[in-house]
């Protein structure tokens, strides 16, 4: 025997037990909701009961049931409560019986045939806080599955007849590919009933061998095996400090303690480390964290350790630590073959770990290749990652803007700068201080450079110009606006 | 002395995705900068040239002629048409390049014709030096030299602030010395001004497919690429004079501006194609036009003869001859092949095109004005439009004109689509990284139930209702907001590619390549000019519009029934007085007719109640947008039941609005009135008929109506009389109707009436087989069939042919081509088959017409199968087509149908025919609603023709139509539909907008309302509620016709 455990309109349900006002208005929850996106099309994917009442059904268009029901409560998609929710059902799953299975995201069916206790009276006293819960009994799995999803067969222990007066479309939670709906209606088939007393030989000619087995199922004549529910292990851990700890080596020592602990579960799992969450619980009720990106995915626990080590190394913090968090995100472990003919650095992994280091130093994103930027900015450069994907530095495709060595003046120095103005531009005259004062006595430009318009904060505009002053040093001056003078560097 | 500078390379927006500025927008920058000369050199043509020289026309500079050549390496430079010959050889390039896709290293230019300068950094000769390239920099600037000839190449510099340009510039000037040609200055500008360098980035972004924080280096480096002054150019190449100063040398040395586009329309030829001359076609003309007539009027009388004569004078001094022997001979090849076709527009004032055949309006007999037509003082040449049946029939004189005059002698007028508000908020959302989401979001907002009323929305209007809308959707603190709003109203209007218009066609017998290039169409088979109709018209281009009309192809349809069944009709000989058709009219049974069946025209019909011809004509014009924005219909109206006086405006106005009841309904009446009262001379009119036809802006228009009111000022009109003018020309500016235009149309609608009233079965089948067209839904009609006692059978694959056919007087069966989603090719098939033997079973037919698994289940659920043997109802049908086909094992299973799937439900059954063809030949959906609710309390439309004004009704049906135009002030109309007729709802602007969501989403409604009667004794429900019909099924819905 088996019993089928259904919350009935999971998502709205679940947003409605953290939103007492709404409980008892009609209520439903849309498809996808996309910042900006219309509301008023998206179709409705679930609602509930008093929603039900006013006419409502789920997949109408939300303009369509406003027309319906006025005061429609359109409530948010709640992630976290329905995941709260999701784990009571499965826990009054459990408390039945050890074999469980996760059939929807709504149902779970339980294997009662080792529990040795009627299940009679718990069934009677299952309830949810503020949710409602169907359940139904049958000698298979399906049959259980299908009569808790109907509040008329609900609470019984089904057999085939009972399901005879269930919609068609209950067919669709048995189907593994494809849409039989339409075919089935065009048949005129209203119920399950009308269904089921289709000629199974005749209707295997036409449809395929998967309605026959549907068939079967609702006839009760086939009992499949669940595909029983394991938890997964989790790989976040935690270590408390009986007192507030203050040396490396003890945070070190715990450390790797957890390192170790997270290894055997990765190879207990066939996976790799891809990044490391890590945090550090101060007694003075702070932390600090950090996400580690790890150059390439690892199992051994020296390859987690070296670049939180580092890590380690670089903090400096301000009173004790009372608990250490571990946590990491998972891939596949790679099983790469080095290039035979091909250039490579000869202790690659030395190389990928003195960059994680690094990045373990700077933060994300702060490590790699600089290469001139795509931007006619002064200055612009992209950083290409150091390690993985090839490097294609691109060919210099124009004659040099500037032939002449520029020595650079890194910062550019602010200097004053006496002008005029022409054509609405400034027009230097004369340095008024900085490295090279002196009257200008010959230039070229302005060269006029702006771009990122678009973006107020971003936007920027100068006009350079390659000066010569009484000195004989021929200089290049930058300005930018509003009226800032810049001396960029020294021919 | 100011310097004096002409800019010879410059982008237009032609230049897609290139340039950011009009045509005329550079003409006048340039003008107000003091340019003496522009040359726009677009992107492999001359797309804005024609726009570019009516432009400097009106500013007083000249615009010279030029395109940017494109070359094997895909570099571009610009070459300057300096003569006619000239432009001549580069427009036939163009078309090569375009058609052939012919290099440029082909084209060898006969010297002095043409000039080339070397081009900006994108040109050959700059890329190379770019690269430090010197020698191969130099074999390009000598291949140059080679193919244009040395005094015709000057090397281009250009200064655009870059630190790179001194180099550059340096290398270009060696160059030049070197090889003893002139420099040339230029700035090559994309834009006007520098603010419009946001928009030329957005295009780079566009053309680069890149957002703008991706573009990097794809973007300007700075904005100096825009339109430069003289004194501007002349101190930026102080240093090189010469090269400033030679600008104005080789602007004087063009001498080619598109004034001088020597395009001819051609002569008609004899029988051995050698062209006639002027007076041999004239005779020829005469010749065909007595015969015509005589065949038209029987007896040729003085007034005819005289009006042959007058109209023949004027059209030999015109040179028009031939222009109407080739119209004739159009009209003659498509009449050879049985197409229906019917002139329209002013043509229909001549009696010549009456006898000729090309109208079929007696302007003797309608007391058409010719003038309106053709007059001396008329500049352009005449305008005839020609409707054809749309579809098949008119692609098949399309293809005889290009057959005909040949691939490089016809083509299409191109119709250049530009940004509307969805588009170019759509792309410039795009290129500013806004999520797709924003751009959907604002084109809900704008679809916004805004009916297509009066008029477009100006640009002006629509920058405000951005504003508007725009803050619903983006916070105004949004950092990118105000770069999102300039380039949506930069883009706004900019030309985004070419089309091609509908159908109106240039022919020519000397070369048509040579006058402007052409380019393929997206249509297989079409080739397009590259101007669009008023460029056309503005360059002395002749077009003939060979236009597409759904009636008449579902008139010819209904005809040819009528004649294969052995009872010709000749709509020509149709009585045009029969009461019976004046009898539908004024009862408003016009559903399916031509012009007069939308609800508007219904509602006028019985205050009208038209009663002859000429009514009609007036009623087709009435019902107009405007009319109804000029408030021109009431007063009409009112004078014609004796309600209000007759006011004729002005006293010069009286004979010209006499026929009309002091009230301006046609386009002639108002050209008249211009020439009464304002003293406008005949060109002066035709000014103004240009200006109101002209689409693209409002400026034509306003000139002239200055131009109206000073005269009018000058004559001493009231103030009052003069608004009134200026008003009633506004209207007309929008959606004119020439009177002869509203009579040919009122011919047609005539026809359709007679053919309802006499042969109905054929007049639906018509309609039917040539959906969609006009106002109703193939349901709709059919409803409208069986209330006017034609039996409609459904589609049987026994029974249907391919097309819906007659079978009797008052019976028509629907085709099979009427199921969505059966191809023409099973439906030869079927006819075929059944042709060969008929069918003996269902594995018969299956085995013999093997249609698609689709197509079995589509014929089984529109019970096309049920007449076959075995096949008793759909579900059987269903059930059997199911079953896979083995032709060897077949014949054992397929006896197995023991009456497994019960029979369709009558509502199950309607459910089927709208699936499969949006239309059911059953009952209405509404009966069975009735029968089923068993209410009595809610009326049919039938019912509420015989209760009194003001009573409160409540009714039911489905929605056919809902709309709510511009001219409505935001209230709504809806047509209900039941099974007795229709209702027409009134909803006010604050109940629609209370109610919008039903009134606008369910398809079956309920409403309470008042019933009201006003003139014509019409009952309208004036709708207080709205609430959706419960308990009908939503599949029982046809497609509404919804807010045009």
């Amino acid at each position: 025997m088996y019993v089928a455990l259904h919350i009935p309109d999971f998502p709205v349900a679940a947003a409605l037990r953290v939103n007492s006002q709404a409980r008892h208005l009609p209520s439903a929850i849309l498809a996808v909701k996309s910042p900006g996106a219309s509301q008023e099309k998206l179709p409705i994917l679930s609602l509930n009961a008093a929603a039900r009442f006013a006419g409502i059904g789920v997949g109408w268009p939300l303009s369509r049931a406003l027309v319906r029901c006025p005061d429609l409560n359109v409530l948010a998609r709640d992630p976290n409560a329905e995941a709260v929710l999701w784990d009571e059902l499965l826990g009054l799953g459990e408390s039945l019986a050890p074999d469980v299975e996760v059939t929807a995201v709504d149902t779970v069916v339980v294997d009662l045939s080792t529990r040795r206790i009627s299940v009679e009276e718990v069934l009677g006293d299952l309830s949810l806080r503020h949710a409602e819960i169907w359940h139904a009994r049958a000698e298979t799995p399906d049959l259980a599955h299908l009569g808790a999803c109907y509040e008329s067969t609900c609470g019984k222990i089904i057999s085939s007849a009972d399901l005879a007066p269930l919609p068609i479309s209950v067919l669709s939670f048995l189907a593994s590919r494809g849409n039989p709906m339409t075919l089935l209606d065009l048949w005129g088939l209203k119920t399950l009933g009308d269904f089921m007393k289709l000629p199974r030989q005749a209707m295997v000619e036409r449809l395929g061998s998967e309605p026959g087995k549907w068939h079967d199922t609702l006839h009760g004549k086939t009992c499949r095996l669940l595909r029983l529910h394991r938890p997964p292990d989790l790989l976040a851990q935690k270590f408390d400090f009986e007192d507030a700890v203050s040396s490396l080596d003890q945070v070190v020592f715990a450390l790797k303690r957890l390192l170790h602990t997270l290894a055997g579960r990765l190879a207990a799992r066939h996976l790799a480390a891809n990044s490391l969450f890590f945090r550090l619980n101060l007694e003075s009720g702070e932390s600090m964290e950090r996400r580690v990106r790890l150059p390439e995915p690892q199992t051994a626990v020296e390859g987690m350790f070296s670049p939180l080590q580092t890590l380690l190394e670089s903090v400096q913090l301000l009173s004790g630590v009372v608990s250490l968090d571990l946590d990491a995100d998972t891939t596949f472990a790679t099983a790469a073959q080095r290039e035979w003919f091909g250039k490579q650095l000869p202790q690659p992994e030395r190389w990928s770990e003195t960059l994680a280091k690094l990045e373990a130093m700077l933060g994300p994103g702060r490590v790699g290749i600089p290469i001139v930027g795509n931007s006619f900015k002064p200055d612009s450069f992209a950083l290409h990652p150091a390690a993985g994907a090839k490097l294609q530095i691109p060919a210099i495709s124009s004659y040099p803007e500037c032939p002449v060595p520029l020595h650079r003046y890194r910062p550019p120095r602010n200097i004053s700068v006496a002008f005029e103005t022409r054509d609405n531009q400034p027009w230097p005259l004369a340095l008024l201080n900085g490295p090279h004062p002196g009257e200008i006595i010959d230039r070229r430009g302005p060269f006029i450079l702006s771009g990122d318009w678009w973006d107020p904060a971003d936007s920027w505009q100068r006009l350079e110009w390659d000066v010569q002053v009484t000195s004989s040093h021929l200089l290049r001056l930058v300005f930018e606006s509003p009226d800032h003078w810049k001396l960029e560097g020294v021919y | 002395m100011g310097a004096r500078y002409s800019e010879l390379h410059a982008y237009s927006a032609f230049s897609f995705l290139t340039g950011a500025s009009h045509p005329e927008a550079m003409i006048k920058r340039a003008a107000e900068l003091g340019c003496e000369s522009i040359a726009i050199t677009d992107h492999a043509g001359f797309y804005g040239s024609a726009r570019a020289h009516y432009a400097a026309k009106a500013c007083g500079i000249r615009a010279l002629v030029g395109t940017m050549l494109q070359i094997a390496d895909g570099t571009r430079f610009p070459v300057l048409c300096a003569t006619r010959n000239g432009y001549r050889m580069m427009s036939r390039h163009l078309t090569d390049f375009h058609l052939l896709a012919k290099a440029s290293a082909e084209f060898s230019p006969s010297a002095g014709n043409l000039i080339a300068l070397t081009g900006d950094r994108d040109g050959p000769l700059c890329r190379l030096l770019l690269r430090n390239e010197k020698a191969a920099a130099l074999q390009v600037a000598q291949n140059l030299i080679l193919q244009f000839g040395r005094q015709n190449v000057y090397v281009e510099i250009n200064r655009h602030g870059l630190r790179d340009d001194g180099c550059l510039n340096t290398h270009l000037v060696d160059l030049a010395r070197h090889l003893k040609v002139p420099l040339l200055a230029s700035n090559a500008p994309l834009h006007a001004t520098r603010g419009d360098r946001r928009l030329a980035d957005a295009f780079a972004c566009l053309r680069n497919h890149v957002p703008l924080k991706e573009a990097g280096k794809l973007l300007a480096a700075n904005g100096e690429r825009y339109l430069k002054s003289p004194h501007q150019m002349a101190a930026l190449f102080s240093d090189l004079p010469e090269a400033v100063a030679n600008t104005s040398r080789l602007a004087e040395r063009v001498d080619f501006t598109l004034e001088n586009l020597d395009y001819r329309f051609p002569d008609f030829p004899d029988g051995r194609g050698n062209p006639l001359s002027l007076t041999e076609q004239t005779t020829l003309l005469r010749r065909q036009a007595y015969a015509g007539a005589f065949q038209r009027y029987g007896t040729c009388s003085t007034e005819v003869k005289n009006q042959l004569e007058h109209e023949l004078a004027l059209i030999h001094k015109l040179g028009f001859s031939g222009y109407f022997l080739i119209v004739n001979d159009l009209v003659e090849y498509a009449r050879g092949r049985g197409i229906l076709c019917q002139g329209r527009g002013s043509a229909a004032n001549s009696v010549v095109c009456y006898a000729l055949g090309i109208t079929a309006v007696d302007p003797i007999g309608g007391r058409l004005l010719f003038e309106r037509f053709l007059s001396e003082n008329r500049k352009s040449w005449p305008d005839i439009d020609i409707d054809f049946p749309s579809g098949d029939r008119r692609e098949d004189v399309i293809q005889h004109v290009f057959k005909k005059y040949g691939a490089r002698n016809a083509a299409m007028t191109a119709n250049v689509i530009t940004y509307g508000s969805k588009s170019a908020f759509r792309e410039m959302s795009k290129v500013l990284g806004f999520p797709i989401s924003v751009a959907d979001r604002f084109s809900e907002i704008s679809s916004g139930y805004r009916g297509k009323g009066s008029k477009e929305p100006s640009f002006d209007e629509g920058k405000d209702d951005f504003s508007e809308r725009i803050h619903s959707i983006l916070p105004p603190s949004h950092p990118r907001l105000k770069a999102l709003t300039h380039l949506y109203k930069s883009a706004l209007g900019m030309p985004r590619h070419l089309g091609q218009h509908s159908g109106g066609m240039i022919i020519c017998d000397h070369g048509l390549d040579l006058s402007v290039p052409l380019q393929p169409a997206t249509m297989p088979g079409r080739n397009v000019v590259q101007w669009d109709k008023d460029d056309c018209e503005d360059m002395g281009i002749i077009k003939i519009d060979l236009l597409g009309l759904g009636m008449l192809a579902a008139l010819e349809n209904a005809l040819e029934i009528r004649s294969r069944r052995g009872q010709p009709v000749d709509l020509a000989k149709i009585p045009k007085d029969d009461p019976a058709v004046f009898k539908l009219l004024c009862r408003a049974d016009t559903i399916g007719t031509f012009q007069v069946e939308s609800r508007a025209q219904m509602a006028t019909l019985p205050i009208m109640r038209p009663k002859t011809f000429y009514d009609l004509a007036i009623e087709v014009a009435i019902i107009r947008p405007g009319p109804i924005v000029g408030d021109l219909v009431h007063p009409y109206l009112n004078r014609r039941n004796g309600r209000e006086k007759v006011d004729f405006i002005h006293e010069a106005c009286e004979k010209t609005l006499e026929r009309t009841l002091g009230v301006p309904l046609f386009q002639e009446q108002v050209l008249r009135m211009a020439m009464d009262v304002a003293g406008f001379s005949g060109t002066e009119a035709d000014e103004l008929r240009r200006a109101m036809a002209f689409k693209r802006d409002d400026s034509r228009m306003e000139q002239v109506t200055a131009k109206l009111r000073v005269r009018m000022t000058e004559r001493g009109v009231g103030k009052e009389a003069q608004e009134k003018i200026v008003n009633s020309i506004g209207s007309f500016a929008l959606y004119g109707f020439p009177e002869s235009h509203a009579v040919s149309f009122a011919l047609i609608a005539y026809a359709s009436c007679w053919l309802k009233v006499h042969h109905p079965a054929e007049f639906y089948t018509g309609l039917l087989n040539n959906q969609p067209m006009g106002f109703y839904s193939a349901n709709t009609l059919i409803q409208d069939a069986k209330r006017h006692g034609v039996r409609v059978m459904p589609v049987s694959c026994i029974l249907s042919g391919e097309m819906t056919e007659v079978e009797d007087d008052s019976t028509l069966r629907m085709g099979l081509r009427r199921l969505k989603g059966l191809s023409k090719a099973t439906a030869v098939k079927i006819v075929q088959a059944r042709g060969e033997k008929a069918f003996a079973s269902l594995e018969d037919f299956l085995s013999r017409v093997k249609p698609t698994s689709k197509e079995k289940r589509l014929l089984a659920q529109a019970g096309a199968l049920n007449g076959l043997p075995q096949i008793v109802h759909r579900r059987e049908a269903l059930w059997q087509v199911e079953l896979p086909l083995f032709d060897d094992l077949f014949a054992a299973t397929a006896q197995i149908n023991d009456g497994i799937l019960p029979s369709m439900e009558m509502s199950e059954r309607l459910s089927a025919d709208y699936a499969t063809q949006g239309a059911s030949t059953g009952p209405h959906p509404m009966r069975l609603w009735r029968e089923r609710s068993g209410t009595r309390k809610i009326l049919r439309a039938k019912d509420l023709q015989n209760l009194p004004h003001g009573i409160p009704v409540t009714v039911a049906g489905m929605s056919i139509c809902r709309q709510r135009p511009g001219t409505a002030k935001g209230h709504c109309f809806i047509s209900l539909e039941d099974e007795t007729g229709i209702a027409n709802l009134f909803i006010n602007k604050r109940t629609f907008h209370e109610l919008r969501l039903v009134i606008t989403t369910e398809p079956f409604i309920l409403a309470e309302g008042l019933l009201q009667r006003s003139e014509g004794d019409q009952p309208t429900v004036f709708v207080t509620h709205i609430q959706p019909l419960a308990d009908i099924c939503t599949d029982h819905a046809t497609a509404s016709h919804d807010f045009h």
